[in-house]
């Protein structure tokens, strides 16, 4: 990641997309994101806002769909780039991705809002013992897993990501989808392929599998 | 032979694709049916959530707690240029299935318990619980319900009435320590929070004193705790509550005015 002087993100300004400042629709290359790392590990506060720049939105998306409010969510959302930013000593960019490093502080962060208002219902409802639901830390993975996948789904070229929604959310199958987009079956069926392994590979790499 | 990717993953998206030496082959390859699995967990997870494929864009005030609270110099406090409030980013146009969904297309389930509340104007106003505190402080919370609130009276002016007490307990890594805290009410309608602590003191650190969310996701400073005891206004119009969990938090010179984390006592005011 190179920074003029004024702190922009020479590589996103680069990109004409978009308000550059909100969510950054700039797709990272491995070594962007390398760089990132580094920079974020060392201190630069240029990289933090970098970061907040390309993965607010992932991280605010995890917590709202977990948590469905978005106060807590916001709370949350701020809780993890201050907390990464503090504990960036603990962050070695060779062994994870920033991404999956915030992604994994992210899920603590909303397990723990979970775990904290189960307390406060348990301890609201000592005297009757009810048993609330539990939202488990397996159920915050599951989101984190879908938001990776409608995040990555949303990243994807065209056709390829028109070509996996008709898949994924209208059912039709590959011959149909030949049809309605007038694609030969060979291009279509190369797309579900190539569309479904970046999906499943964004998972193992930012996922909460790893 | 392995089956082909392409197969798979049509197989993995719910179409009959296979002949019967495929399925044959599928039922003893280990590795085919870990990718058919790999793929059919993906499938999964997009279709579980068909109108939630935009992610959503934090407001930018979060951004702007962040530099706040970090205490960022290197980098501008309005991270954008403009709020964009309600307007969806500028994004690649949608070619098709795709719906388009403002940035803030959330559930308001409530008005936000423990956000802003006024407090005192030369500090940041209110900052925000670590959920990490949050988690820890639970099994405190949990002992100070289940152990009954125990107060003892101590009438330091006899026409304050007390309204509410808590019992304080210790946080882990503050075995011992314990505390007490009371809120006085004068005829006037001035409340004070009386807090009493006894805990091993720091040499080089200080006490601090909260009050916290039943959550701990939304707190208000209320001031130095000097010694063992201290007495503190509480600002007119907080809701006691909103905000029922005394905390006391050992707080290091180092210029940040954010809740430590490291709390020593805590408990939930009988409100």
């Amino acid at each position: 990641m190179v920074y003029d002087s004024a702190g922009t993100d020479i590589a996103a300004a680069h990109t004409p997309k978009g308000p550059a400042l909100t969510r950054s629709d700039t797709v990272l290359d491995d070594a962007e994101v390398a760089d990132l790392g580094r920079l974020f590990a060392d201190g630069d506060e240029r990289a933090l806002a970098t970061a907040y720049r390309h993965w607010s939105s992932l991280v605010y998306t995890i917590a709202v769909r977990s948590l469905a409010n978005a106060a807590d969510a916001e709370d949350v959302t701020q809780q993890v780039f201050i907390s990464a930013w503090r504990s960036r000593a603990r962050y070695d960019p060779a062994l994870a991705r920033l991404p999956a490093w915030l992604v994994g502080i992210t899920r603590h962060a909303v397990a723990d809002a979970h775990e904290a208002r189960a307390r406060v219902r348990r301890s609201a409802q000592a005297a009757v013992s009810a048993a609330p639901s539990e939202v488990t830390e397996e159920t915050v993975r599951t989101t984190v897993d879908r938001v990776l996948i409608a995040d990555e789904l949303d990243r994807l070229g065209e056709p390829g990501r028109t070509v996996l929604r008709l898949a994924f959310y209208r059912d039709l199958t590959h011959a149909q989808i030949a049809n309605e987009l007038d694609l030969p079956l060979g291009t279509v069926k190369s797309h579900i392929r190539r569309g479904l392994l970046r999906l499943r590979t964004r998972l193992e790499v930012d996922g909460a599998h790893r | 032979m392995h089956i082909d990717d392409e197969t798979l993953a049509l197989l993995a998206l719910g179409e009959d694709v296979l002949d019967a030496a495929e399925r044959d082959h599928l039922t003893t390859c280990d590795t085919c049916a870990a990718t058919v699995q790999d793929f059919a967990q993906v499938t999964a997870h997009a279709r579980a959530t068909p109108d939630a494929t935009e992610l959503l864009v934090p407001a930018p005030h979060v951004w702007a707690r962040v530099h706040e609270e970090l205490g960022l110099t290197g980098v501008p406090a309005p991270l954008e240029h403009e709020p964009r409030e309600t307007e969806p980013l500028e994004r690649e146009p949608r070619e098709t299935g795709a719906r388009e969904t403002p940035p803030h297309r959330v559930p308001l389930e409530s008005a936000a318990p423990g956000r802003v509340v006024p407090l005192h104007p030369a500090r940041p106003r209110v900052r925000r619980a670590w959920p990490a505190v949050a988690a820890a402080a639970c099994v405190a919370l949990v002992l100070g319900v289940a152990g009954g609130v125990w107060w003892e009276r101590r009438t330091l002016e006899p026409q304050e009435v007390t309204v509410a007490t808590a019992q304080l307990q210790a946080l882990p890594g503050w075995d011992g320590s314990e505390g007490q805290a009371r809120v006085e009410e004068s005829p006037d309608g001035r409340r004070q929070v009386v807090v009493a602590v006894d805990a091993p003191s720091t040499p080089g650190a200080f006490r601090e004193v909260w009050l916290l969310t039943e959550d701990a996701g939304g707190l208000v400073s209320l001031g130095v705790l000097d010694g063992t005891e201290g007495r503190f206004d509480l600002p007119e119009g907080l809701d006691l509550a909103q905000f029922p969990l005394v905390d006391v938090s050992e707080e290091q010179f180092d210029g940040d005015p954010a809740h430590s984390g490291d709390s020593v006592v805590r408990g939930p005011l009988d409100v």
